[in-house]
């Protein structure tokens, strides 16, 4: 029996542990996606924290125990969006400069600096489909957009990625 | 660079956060916590264990405004919320709030909840609304009425349009918006009459079968009462058509005879709508050419009478609206009620009333969460503006110049000068746009010259 679906399963009827332990399961895609949004860590956190709580609360009403990954990511993006737009005016390249001087590591480097060549309007499309390997139809149920839609982005972004790395 | 590459890096294992865990971890034990429930059975009711622990019991007593007052399931929140969202960049009124914003119709094809204020119509009962209230298909074209707001000012309805045939390429504003418009018959309940309007709706094209968009009906189109005009040319036996004739100049409305024959309705905190669709249609980003079309550059050149030669060998057909060499449209029939409540918690009219000896001045100015309406009193040959405590202009979201747009801008004081209608077009205005006469400030400009000025502190 599918380990996930087991764990929805008990998580719906209230199961805290169960809940835990799916969430622990997403963490890092949780963590990836967040920082597609959010380059502060605080806020990372506090949207994460957001999304937890709202996905518990609501579990009960997931429709299908295999979707858990996307509605879950749903709803983080519902929140990373709405902590973006609170937080618009914050000067997140100054941020980011702070978090790269620190002691990271390799991955960490690379990955931060992947998401900030990748165009604005492709970037959470490229860390959906390649970092966490969403199908085009996930994709487009997470974010609400057309299948099409997003293909085009992944296209034109590939595009654009070639030509800033062609540039560096 | 290479797929395999692209899944490496952002697929990265990254180095964990003490930060995001400690946040992970204070969510546990918050659920762990969460209150059983005097059945016994165990219940998630996480917002009374909230209460009291610091940001985390503000950051959810938002989710609470925005998801649980709406029962709408976190799986069944539109995904960025909308259209109002997703044009909120393009939008001329930007980001329209989401706490004060009804939703009507889900794209995920499941029925809105009802929330008992706006939209309320064909609920079975248990709150649940028949989406087909909001979604209507005439021939190709599917039209969907996805959220509305309404403010002190004005209703705003998002609109989705689908085409089962391909929409040819549509013209393409400086800004980034594509328009579509729409013939519309509309029944207000609080008039007796219908308004026949060619409404205007600001959006984009996602692909070459959707298009997203925001209809905003201002309350000033809505709410002039004519019938006592409309009595005086009954009683005279004029017609509308008769009135431009010369020689019945008696029977024009003027400045002068306005406030005679012109009422304006209320309009109430909550209404009803019967909105019906005739038509759509949207301009062609290539016109078809006209036989013997003359460039620009030729009309330029030409005679008034050379001119006026060549307008009556144009077709008649290029004179009507919609025409098949610039538009686009869609006859049909889609028709919508709605149940509308204003509200927006950041409604308000700040009373000024200042009037120089010459008359002219404000009264008052109308605040929303998206817009400012300066009701200013003045003659025909003056004009007025507005720049927010930074001294940027405040440029207007609608096609009347005094309904401003105030997103992006700091309102906490707001200048607005009227001045001499001819002068600020002919002079001042070009301070205004930037990058012009940079030895002056657009500010400085006005001071100097303005015939009225204020300064109105709005406490925002």
């Amino acid at each position: 029996m599918n380990t996930v679906n087991t764990l929805v399963r008990r998580a719906r009827r209230g199961d805290a542990e169960a809940f835990i332990a799916l969430i622990e399961e997403c963490k890092m895609t949780l963590q990836r996606v967040a920082l597609g949004y959010l380059r502060n860590e605080e806020d990372v956190a506090d949207a994460i924290q957001d999304t937890i709580l709202d996905a518990y609360e609501h579990i009960g009403n997931l429709k299908k125990e295999e979707y858990f990954k996307t509605w879950l990511v749903r709803i983080l993006i519902n929140r990373c969006t709405k902590r973006y737009r609170m937080n618009q005016h914050k000067a997140y390249l100054e941020d980011y400069s702070e978090e790269a001087q620190r002691d990271v590591g390799k991955a960490d480097v690379e990955f931060r600096e992947m998401l900030s060549i990748l165009p604005d309007d492709s970037r959470v499309i490229f860390q959906l489909y390649y970092g966490e390997q969403f199908t085009i139809r996930e994709i487009a149920e997470i974010l609400g957009m057309n299948e099409n839609t997003i293909k085009s982005r992944l296209h034109r972004g590939k595009e654009q990625l070639r030509v800033a790395l062609e540039g560096r | 660079m290479q797929e395999k590459e692209l899944r490496r890096v952002l697929g990265a294992e990254l180095r964990p956060s003490g930060v995001i865990d400690a946040k992970m971890e204070e969510a546990y034990r918050i659920i762990r916590n969460a209150e059983v429930g005097q059945t016994g059975s165990k219940k998630p009711v996480i917002q009374k264990v909230l209460v009291g622990i610091g940001s985390v019991a503000a950051v959810f007593a938002l989710m609470v405004t925005f998801c649980v007052m709406n029962p709408v399931l976190a799986s069944e929140i539109p995904i960025l919320g909308g259209i109002f969202s997703k044009l909120s960049d393009l939008f001329s009124f930007g980001q329209l709030p989401e706490e004060d914003t009804v939703l009507l119709y889900q794209d995920n094809g499941t029925a809105s909840v009802d929330k008992g204020s706006a939209g309320e119509s064909a609920s079975d009962g248990q709150g649940v609304r028949d989406t087909a209230v909001y979604q209507q298909t005439s021939g190709d074209i599917t039209i969907t009425l996805t959220e509305v707001y309404a403010s002190n000012q004005a209703l705003f309805i998002g609109v989705n349009v689908k085409n089962a045939q391909e929409f040819p390429e549509m013209a393409l504003f400086a800004d980034g918006t594509q328009n579509l418009s729409v013939e519309t018959v509309e029944y207000y309940s609080f008039r007796p009459d219908a308004i026949q309007s060619l409404r205007h709706i600001e959006g984009k094209f996602a692909d070459a079968h959707t298009y997203d968009g925001i209809l905003r009906i201002d309350y000033s189109e809505i709410n002039v009462d004519d019938s006592r005009y409309q009595q005086m040319l009954d009683s005279a036996g004029v017609t509308p058509e008769d009135i431009g004739q010369t020689g019945n100049e008696e029977f024009w409305l003027t400045d002068e005879n306005y406030a005679q024959y012109i009422d304006y309705y209320e309009i109430p905190e909550t209404f009803t709508i019967k909105l019906d669709i005739s038509n759509i249609v949207g301009d062609l980003a290539e016109p078809l050419p006209l036989e013997g079309q003359k460039s620009a550059e030729e009309l330029e050149r030409m005679s008034d009478e050379e001119w006026q030669k060549y307008m009556k060998t144009l077709p008649q057909e290029w004179y009507d609206y919609p025409n098949k060499y610039e538009n686009w449209w869609q006859e049909g029939s889609w028709s919508y009620d709605l149940t509308i409540t204003k509200k927006d918690s950041a409604s308000r009219v700040i009373e000024v009333n200042q009037i120089n000896e010459a008359g002219i001045g404000v009264r008052s100015i109308e605040l929303s969460s998206v817009e400012m309406t300066l009701n200013t009193v003045e003659g025909n040959d003056t004009f007025a503006v507005a720049l927010d405590a930074d001294g940027n202009k405040i440029e207007n979201g609608s096609s009347n110049a005094y309904e401003l747009a105030i997103a992006g801008h700091d309102i906490s004081r707001v200048y607005i000068y009227i001045c001499d209608y001819d002068e600020y077009m002919d002079e001042i205005k070009g301070y205004g746009v930037p990058g012009n006469h940079q030895d002056r400030s657009f500010q400085e400009v006005l001071e100097e010259r303005a015939v009225f000025k204020t300064v109105v502190e709005t406490g925002e």
